[in-house]
């Protein structure tokens, strides 16, 4: 539950529940480098002097500032590929601008530009810095103007700062100068190399993670460090790390980001959820349980069967008609309905497939206690229909939000 | 008609020198073309791979080596995008007017191309009935737009490739992203298993530290980062 | 997901395999310090002092245990410290020997759990970062050499001195080049030791491999023209690489599980080293092969786990079916 509070806290706005923070904590907390682990390839390439961690950190900000402002006024009522192309439009312009501007300003002032020749063979690459478009669709498409700005400037101050530090320390045990000037005769060639810039991304992650964990220890910070783990979102890994706790007669995780899982309330789907059909290939695992959370059922459903030719299909039985189970809110915690994106866009396995072994025992249904509603051909046709919708809006959603 | 045969026999002599010349030519042209093509793609996918090496598209493959099933898509994306515009930018340079424009200039036209390249594509797959349209659309622009694409007719400018060479660039740079992702992804895994890890370690800061080690396993072919 | 790299399972069992390592290594270092002289022994004490301090300090403060009595510190400071030049400023030792220590080992948990051998690390970082003075190797004090330039300068250059008047000098260590790691006899007997020792028995497949790789290789392109036999022979005996081969290369943490798996990973060490010989920059890359074969491994044994899936899905589908059924 940490881990879901900890994905929350990321992909979701502060709201006035929770407290709010300084914008330079936010910086810490929110990095783009060191805890969403983007914009990493100006920091390994360009970052390797003082000059170029501060052109690069200018430049971020410009870009992040400009960028968020215009998602929020604007670009996020653009579909997602095109506002992809106006980070990157607008990322090319700010880096004409940086560049023209420091041209004008080396022959006003009569010097050379010395930082932007240094880096600009690099510039041209921060237009496609990742950490400004991530960011953009983060968060800046879920906020108002004001808080974008406040968010972009949390965003650069944090990227500047990394830049700035990584280039200062790459100089000067890399070059032996502190800002162009010799500081020292030890030179270690392999800091100013991409592969160095790397390390000390990883040591400066390792510091800050540390100090999460320990204010974390204080109780005065919750999820920060759980954020920075970073794993592979190994559908397989969810999957049986789900059916482990369904076995041991635990609930499901239920982080809305993790896995193809669809669960649902008690009397949605018969027993055997093979008897599940869906119209739509998607690789679907339905899992219920009932209102005190004791798991009842789960499996692959699987793809609805081709329709028979006329001539030779036999007449189909109606099934009594039953009466649709009442929605009754549950009391204890659980979802009742949440759905999840599907990762996998594979053609629907069969119910049993190697990847997806049964658990062997499902676990017995409650008591007949109440009256259970009789699952007939038509409850699951219109539960069906439901999920149907439910799926496509979070498509939808998804489309908007790519990540 | 004796000298219509003359003439005819010694137009066909000459048309089948001309083209045994002409074809001789393009055959010592075209390996040599191959030859430099391998080259090129060796270069971009051992010798300086794009993302150890050169540190481009370092995030990308981070974060796609962190999601299981999308290496493909994401690999071809990058192919097809760096070998056409490549080839653009190569063709475009040899116009007189641009091959003389200051650096930064010509990197904005070459972003240009890129976005105009992009934006087709997406127009394209919007338009199409394209199976899982919704997924390609989410993902195009992170696999087209960044670093390691941009950088590919950059670095081909700056090192001075011929057309051939810029397009097998292109098309192994995706190989080279592939091959990142691949080994990143496996390492994640092995790190995910190894419960020793400290706590201030686990996660983000043991993959930054274990990329770092690959890129310095990588720095033994040549010795030297990629730049241009 | 099952463990298929050999993890020792106790602190006891490492602190013997560090012991085993350790003993082994000693003769390498006497030799070193009979033909080098008193500055062998103190870039190794160097080395070793270095080794120890950082396990002590950076393993209390991050890995909150005592790690230093399974002496695995003071076997990566000394392999460190033996691949280098003789006359080497000691910083470099202290360099190398850190970032084996604080970047490559402590990170990842520690002793025997690092995905990449700490020593090989360590002087790799030190290639890239002073290439010129970790490939300017000493003349000897004690002998004249074969030759006056280290067999690997030699191979870049096509030159051959493999003769069988010289063949005994290079098993016994005459070349110019790494402090302790020339003696071919010194090290072969370590490998013999650790054929007899169960323990270290199976790791000397992958170190079977590597050379028969190299072997291989080097006789059907061999680097210097006109005698295969006299290349392979230097290729062999060039810098540090049966000493990676025989000490590096069997890392409990890095070997995989498997006998065959262990072959096949020393094979495609060997495979990478002389590649890297042929492409690389660097005279010796033999620990940028053994890294890139750490790194490769995780994905071939990956891929190794699921060849069931893509060798026979027809086979895969029907088993599914056939489980259906049921």
């Amino acid at each position: 539950m940490a881990k879901t509070k900890a994905w929350q806290e990321q992909e979701f706005p502060e709201t006035d529940e929770q407290p709010r923070r300084h914008w330079l904590w936010q910086a810490l907390t929110d990095n783009p480098l060191l805890v969403q682990a983007a914009g990493i390839c100006p920091i390994a390439v360009a970052a390797a002097t003082i000059r170029g961690g501060l052109l690069v950190a200018i430049i971020t900000a410009a870009q992040l500032l400009l960028c968020e402002l215009l998602t929020s006024l604007l670009l996020k009522k653009l579909p997602g590929w095109l506002r992809a192309a106006g980070y990157f439009a607008i990322g090319l312009g700010v880096i004409c601008g940086a560049f023209w501007f420091s041209e004008a300003l080396s022959k006003w002032t009569g010097t050379d530009s010395q930082a932007v020749r240094t880096v600009g063979v690099f510039l041209p690459l921060l237009a496609a810095n990742s950490a400004v478009a991530l960011r953009c669709e983060h968060r800046a498409r879920q906020l108002p103007p004001g808080e974008a700005l406040r968010d972009a400037a949390a965003a650069a101050a944090g990227y500047g700062f990394v830049a700035i530090l990584i280039g200062t320390v790459r100089e000067l045990l890399g070059w032996g100068s502190f800002w162009g000037r010799p500081f020292t005769e030890v030179q270690v060639r392999g800091i100013w190399m991409p592969f160095g810039g790397l390390l000390l991304l990883g040591a400066l992650a390792a510091l800050l993670k540390q100090v999460f964990l320990r204010l974390e220890e204080k109780g005065r910070l919750t999820g920060a460090a759980a954020a920075m783990e970073f794993q592979i979102e190994d559908w397989e890994v969810r999957r049986q790390r789900d059916l482990d706790l369904l076995d041991n007669g635990e609930a499901p995780s239920a982080d809305p980001h993790e896995g193809t899982f669809l669960l649902l309330d008690n009397g949605m789907f018969p027993e055997d959820p093979a008897q599940m059909q869906m119209t739509q290939p998607l690789p679907l695992f339905l899992k219920s349980w009932d209102a005190d959370g004791k798991p009842l059922a789960s499996g692959f459903a699987v793809p609805a069967p081709k329709p028979a030719p006329q001539t030779k299909a036999p007449p189909k039985k109606e099934p009594p008609k039953a009466e649709l189970p009442k929605k009754e809110k549950a009391p204890s915690a659980g979802p009742k309905m949440v759905r999840t994106a599907p990762v996998r866009p594979e053609p629907v396995k069969p119910l049993v497939s190697k990847q997806a072994p049964r658990p062997e025992t499902l676990p017995e249904p409650a008591p007949a206690e109440t009256e259970q509603p009789r699952v007939t051909q038509e409850t699951v046709e219109i539960k069906i229909s439901e999920l149907m919708r439910l799926l496509a809006e979070q498509e939808e959603q998804e489309m908007n939000d790519p990540k | 008609m004796i000298q219509n045969k003359r003439l005819a026999r010694t137009f066909l002599s000459r048309f089948i020198c001309a083209a045994t010349a002409i074809g001789g030519g393009m055959e010592v042209s075209m390996k040599n073309n191959l030859l430099s093509m391998f080259n090129a793609g060796l270069y971009a996918v051992f010798l300086q791979n794009l993302v150890f090496s050169g540190g481009f598209g370092t995030t990308e493959a981070i974060r796609t080596a962190k999601k299981n099933g999308r290496l493909l898509s994401a690999s071809l994306a990058i192919s097809l995008f760096s070998a056409v515009t490549t080839v653009i930018c190569q063709l475009l340079t040899t116009l007189p007017r641009l091959a003389t424009l200051p650096f930064i200039w010509l990197a904005a036209l070459y972003g240009g191309v890129l976005l105009g390249l992009y934006l087709l594509a997406a127009g394209l797959s919007v338009l199409l009935p394209l199976p899982r349209k919704t997924l390609v659309l989410r993902r195009i622009g992170m696999y087209c737009l960044n670093t390691i694409v941009f950088a590919v007719p950059l670095l081909s400018f700056r090192l001075g490739y011929s057309i051939f060479q810029g397009l097998a660039y292109g098309l192994t740079a995706g190989l080279a992203f592939a091959a990142a992702t691949l080994l990143i992804n496996a390492g994640m895994a092995t790190l995910r298993e190894n419960k020793a890890i400290p706590p201030m370690f686990f996660g983000l800061p043991a993959t930054l530290i274990y990329t770092g080690l690959l890129a310095l396993a990588f720095t033994g072919f040549t010795g030297a980062p990629l730049t241009f | 997901m099952p463990q298929l790299i050999e993890r020792l399972s106790s602190s006891e069992e490492a602190r013997r395999w560090n012991v085993t390592s350790l003993l082994l290594t000693l003769p390498l270092l006497v030799m070193g310090w009979y033909y080098y002289g008193g500055a062998a022994l103190r870039l190794a004490v160097i080395g070793v002092l270095t080794a120890a301090l950082c396990e002590i300090i950076f393993g209390r403060l991050i890995l909150r245990t005592h790690t230093l009595l399974d002496l695995n510190a003071i076997v990566v400071g000394l392999w460190v410290a033996l691949m280098l030049p003789a006359d080497l400023s000691p910083w470099f030792a202290v360099l190398g020997t850190a970032f084996a220590i604080l970047v490559v080992k402590i990170p990842f948990g520690g002793t025997l759990h690092s995905p990449f051998v700490p020593a090989a690390a360590g002087f790799a970082f030190l290639t890239v970062c002073f290439p010129e003075p970790v490939f300017t190797y000493a003349p000897p004090t004690a002998w004249v050499p074969v030759h006056s330039s280290a067999l690997t300068a030699l191979l870049q250059t096509g030159q051959s001195i493999f003769r069988p008047t010289v063949i005994s000098s290079i098993l016994l260590g005459e070349t110019v080049g790494p402090l302790g790691t020339g003696c071919i006899l010194a090290i072969a007997a370590a490998a013999a030791a650790m054929v007899i020792l169960k323990p270290r028995r199976a790791g000397m497949l992958s170190t079977l491999g590597f050379v028969l790789a190299v072997a291989g290789i080097s006789l059907l392109f061999p680097r210097v023209p006109g005698n295969r036999l006299g290349a392979m022979g230097m290729e062999l005996c060039a810098g540090s690489l049966l000493f990676a081969a025989v000490y590096l290369l069997p890392d409990p943490a890095t070997l995989p599980r498997g006998l065959l798996a262990k072959f096949l990973y020393g094979l495609m060490a060997g495979g990478l080293c002389m590649l890297l010989r042929r492409l690389g920059s660097y005279q010796d890359n033999t620990c940028f092969a053994i890294l890139l074969a750490n790194g490769a491994l995780p994905l071939l044994r990956r891929g190794w786990n699921e060849k069931e899936n893509w060798m026979n899905p027809i086979k895969t589908k029907m088993k599914t079916k056939s489980k259906k059924s049921n």
